[in-house]
């Protein structure tokens, strides 16, 4: 997502960030904490995209090594769309992370 | 230019132009579809169900989940003033002190005569003025607390936290009124207030007075352990040692499990340098509770002295751990830091 554009989708997710950040500092105000918005939003950003990251790589090599064995017991020929789809894993990910927390926040 | 470059230019351009737009349409059903499951979720909560949920969560004690739970109700439109008090409540033990006097204030307006009400605001601006030290903030949590009294003259707490607001702000002549005033009030324990009275003089240290007020508490209950313990204390700040033993084994002798008395008499044996009587009353107070920073602190110190470093510093190290800032000091006399 965004491949061409990789800038619009990290604006895309820190906007996410903030939207996540606004639900998590409403039940934050319960224990009277309040941290700054900037500081908070970048705090969320920060970790879906450091965890994404890190689960997508993990993913990536699983994939690359399944693509490789593939690759030789069929003679496919090889296909320089390694870093596409390191990306496609990374943003689907993203996506799926701001998801999941969102749905947590509303939850009662 | 040619032809050939000019139109491989061209579908790359296509290309990036329609992996955008994917991406752009992706990420509004995206959105879309959060947005929906927000109103579709929000529209399936009862404010019933969700108000079970606080108060069963608010008599577990699971506060933060009471507090998240009243929220919510609130919001889908709850009201009463147990329910603005009892989410107060959850604030408070959470430590959201302005929050929590803003809903008793909504229950108050609901609700002006309920002297449950009164008691929690002057118990939450007690609490915000102990964090803040803040003399002004007690006096605002008296008005409320002698709101509730006018209310419920039978309301001991009341009284009680009434009488520490104002110990607190340096006025124990104001305090010693009120508990006096409980004496007379009601049904209450006498020797639990005359236990309090006896605080206010050994805090304006009027230890005599203090003493016969112990006293007094003592004649009420002669099983009031921790009342021999203050009489002790008085004789000690008179100087009356013997005296002061006396009433410490007395404590024992009525409450062998109250920890303090066997701390006390160990102190005065490590002061007097027996340090191998310090240690056998630290190891009694040490057996009835071995998390007492205190006992861990004593037994520490005495060891030190008696020349069983390794002991001194095991225990010095659990007394520290265990929160004693006396015990850090000395470790850190000795080169061990605990950081």
């Amino acid at each position: 997502m965004f491949y061409n554009k990789k800038w619009i989708f990290l604006i895309i997710l820190y906007a996410m960030s903030s939207v996540l950040y606004y639900f998590i500092t409403k039940q934050l105000i319960l224990t009277g904490l309040m941290s700054g918005f900037l500081a908070g939003s970048l705090v969320v950003f920060a970790l879906i995209a450091a965890v994404c990251f890190l689960i997508a790589m993990t993913l990536f090599f699983l994939v690359k090594i399944s693509y490789m064995v593939i690759r030789g017991i069929f003679k496919i020929p090889s296909k320089e769309t390694l870093a596409k789809t390191f990306w496609t894993i990374f943003t689907v990910l993203c996506y799926a992370a701001v998801f999941v927390v969102f749905f947590k926040m509303i939850e009662y | 230019m040619t032809a050939k470059s000019f139109v491989h230019k061209a579908l790359s351009k296509k290309k990036i132009d329609k992996n955008f737009k994917i991406s752009v349409i992706l990420t509004l059903c995206f959105v879309l579809a959060c947005c929906a499951v927000y109103v579709i979720k929000n529209k399936s909560y009862s404010k019933d169900v969700i108000l079970h949920k606080a108060n069963t969560h608010y008599i577990k004690e699971q506060y933060f989940m009471a507090a998240k739970y009243f929220d919510k109700a609130i919001s889908l439109g709850a009201e009463g003033s147990e329910i603005f008090r009892n989410y107060a409540i959850a604030l408070l033990k959470l430590g959201n002190y302005d929050s929590a006097i803003k809903n008793l204030k909504l229950s108050e307006e609901i609700d002006p005569y309920n002297a449950e009400t009164y008691y929690s605001l002057g118990n939450a601006y007690y609490q915000k003025a102990y964090a803040s030290n803040n003399s002004d903030q007690f006096i605002q949590g008296i008005k409320y607390l002698e709101k509730a009294i006018n209310l419920s003259p039978a309301m001991e707490k009341a009284y009680i936290l009434i009488g520490l607001s104002y110990r607190n702000c340096g006025m124990q002549e104001n305090a010693r009124s009120w508990y006096r005033r409980a004496l007379l009030a009601s049904n209450f324990s006498k020797a639990g207030f005359y236990n309090l009275i006896g605080h206010t003089f050994r805090e304006e240290e009027r230890y005599k007075e203090a003493a016969d007020y112990y006293q007094r508490a003592i004649d009420n209950d002669y099983s009031f352990a921790a009342a021999y313990c203050n009489l002790g204390d008085m004789y000690l700040k008179m100087n009356d040692k013997d005296t002061a033993m006396l009433k410490y084994k007395k404590s024992i002798a009525v409450g062998p499990d109250y920890i303090v008395p066997y701390i006390k008499i160990g102190q005065i044996y490590y002061d007097d340098a027996y340090f191998d009587d310090a240690v056998f009353w630290a190891l009694q107070a040490f057996r009835i509770n071995p998390d007492s920073d205190k006992a861990n602190y004593l037994l520490g110190m005495a060891y030190k002295e008696i020349g069983r470093k390794i002991d001194a510093v095991e225990y010095l190290k659990k007394a520290a751990y265990c929160g004693s800032d006396d015990a850090v000091y000395e470790l850190k006399n000795i080169g061990i830091d605990l950081r």
